[in-house]
């Protein structure tokens, strides 16, 4: 519950920090949560709470890139998700974070689903931490 | 195979705490529900506040 309170914090909370530092993060973990469970129906009704909210004009550009690259994934568009992480994974080496890894294994499994294998290759070979499990 | 790595993910986002695959379904369903019911209701049912 505290998980989604924060995320609802959208509709009052407008600073580009909290969003940034808070309720981003929040947003991830409520997707990670919700995404393998629920229809893409069920989820587009996540979405319209959040993109009908007070401060969904206030989220950087990033913040709204990482909310599209969801919706894409949720709704199978995988030119949108390559198209987006490409726009969010803009350094030459992926570091290893949450952000980072979630959009790096949409990104292969979208490259994979257009059937260009090499272009997921390229991203693994971008990535910094290849020890760990993602 | 796939259900290993399914129940890596599942052990591993939650820090090591096991939880099985259906407490997370009913948890999505729930999350869900709080959600289209803010829809009808407005924001204030979390406890938001509408100021800024």
């Amino acid at each position: 519950m505290d998980n989604i309170r924060s995320v609802n914090s959208i509709h009052y909370q407008c600073s580009r920090d909290e969003l940034e530092i808070v309720w981003l993060p929040s947003f991830h973990f409520l997707m990670e949560r919700t995404i393998a469970f629920l229809s893409p129906e069920e989820m587009n009704i996540i979405f319209d709470n959040v993109k009908n909210s007070q401060c969904y004009s206030d989220l950087s550009i990033d913040s709204l890139n990482m909310i599209e690259l969801f919706y894409a994934v949720i709704n199978q568009q995988h030119e949108s998700v390559v198209h987006l992480s490409n726009e969010i994974l803009i350094e030459d080496k992926i570091e290893q974070s949450i952000k980072n890894d979630y959009v790096l294994k949409a990104a292969m499994l979208s490259n994979i689903a257009l059937n260009d294998k090499n272009s997921a290759r390229k991203l693994w070979a971008r990535y910094s931490d290849k020890n760990i499990k993602i | 195979m796939e259900i290993e790595v399914f129940n890596y993910g599942v052990l591993n986002y939650k820090n090591g705490i096991s939880y099985k695959p259906s407490y997370m379904a009913e948890e999505a369903a729930y999350i869900f529900k709080v959600f289209r019911d803010t829809n009808i209701e407005g924001a204030q049912s979390l406890g938001g506040t509408t100021a800024r």
